[in-house]
């Protein structure tokens, strides 16, 4: 019975959907979801993860008549959820609907403990850990969200200036700008942060 | 300085690492089915646009560079030609031409 083993792929699934079989789609989300949100839960907070995540299948779905599979389902639907993010973090910043997170007293004590730990890879213990992820999120704040969102893809999760430019739908130039000045930023940042630190010494 | 520059380094390398060991999450059924949901709801917005409409945008994009060669061919020639202006119109229907206007001309 070699029809009932046939897995159809992700164009077969898209061109049923697009003949009107919408429950089709479920296939798809089933299939791509823990990527999506492994993509999203990397870009944004943990908490507007399940939010995003949802619409980016959405906007994958209505947007379905435009791919033309040129690209795979799977690096198109990235696409997507990428920008998504990027959208998320134009609407924040817009609409200024987030914490400007300030480094408190507590958590500059953490930038020491980060700073202390030997080796270049966190340390196991969860405390180091949080600390990085928080003081990762104050940065991150403080620039915008086009710096932001080069930063992460180019400079944080180290895709290539080409692969980041395909994903945010810019030039490569506008990228490699944009993630040098980031990074720059960035830096400058976490200077400032140190200086303090050794003042207070 | 290079002591700074060394602990900024440092502090990079551990914001990446944390970057890269975010935790992972995962999403249960019922956030699925919520998904699903809104996705047939939102099943008009996948119509395809008509068969005609198509072929209708295919051809006004054909024929915009002959619109656009027509208005500047026009344009030219309204420079280059006589046009009966208002005041020489009057001066052919009555000898005080002075204060006429073309709304006149068709009370009169």
């Amino acid at each position: 019975m070699q029809g009932d083993s046939f897995i159809p792929g992700d164009s077969e699934i898209v061109r049923q959907v697009l003949d009107g079989d919408v429950d089709a789609f479920a296939i798809l989300l089933a299939r791509h979801k823990e990527l999506i949100v492994s993509i999203v839960i990397k870009h944004t907070p943990a908490r507007y993860v399940e939010e995003i995540a949802h619409d980016v299948f959405v906007r994958a779905y209505q947007a379905l008549p435009t791919f033309k599979g040129k690209s795979t389902f799977k690096q198109w639907l990235v696409g997507i959820a990428v920008k998504t993010c990027y959208d998320f973090w134009r609407k924040k910043y817009r609409t200024r609907d987030f914490p400007m997170s300030s480094l408190s007293e507590k958590q500059q004590e953490r930038v020491e403990l980060i700073v202390a730990a030997e080796s270049d890879r966190l340390c196991a213990e969860n405390d180091s850990r949080k600390a990085a992820v928080e003081l990762l999120d104050w940065a991150l704040a403080k620039l915008s969200a086009e710096d932001r969102m080069v930063l992460e893809m180019v400079y944080l999760e180290g895709l290539s200036v080409k692969e980041a430019a395909g994903l945010l739908g810019w030039s490569v130039a506008k990228v490699k700008v944009r993630s040098f000045r980031s990074r720059r930023k960035l830096r400058t940042l976490l200077t400032g942060l140190i200086d303090v630190e050794r003042r207070d010494l | 300085m290079n002591e700074i520059k060394r602990k900024v380094i440092h502090l990079e390398n551990q914001l990446i690492s944390a970057y890269r060991e975010k935790e992972a999450m995962t999403l249960d059924g019922e956030w699925e089915s919520a998904v699903m949901k809104d996705v047939r709801r939102s099943r008009l917005l996948v119509a395809v646009s008509p068969p005609g409409m198509g072929l209708f945008s295919q051809w006004v994009w054909r024929f915009a560079p002959v619109a656009g060669a027509l208005i500047v061919l026009f344009t030219f020639l309204l420079f280059h030609l006589d046009v009966i202006s208002e005041f020489e119109m009057a001066t052919l229907l009555m000898n005080d031409p002075v204060e006429f206007s073309l709304v006149q001309s068709f009370l009169i």
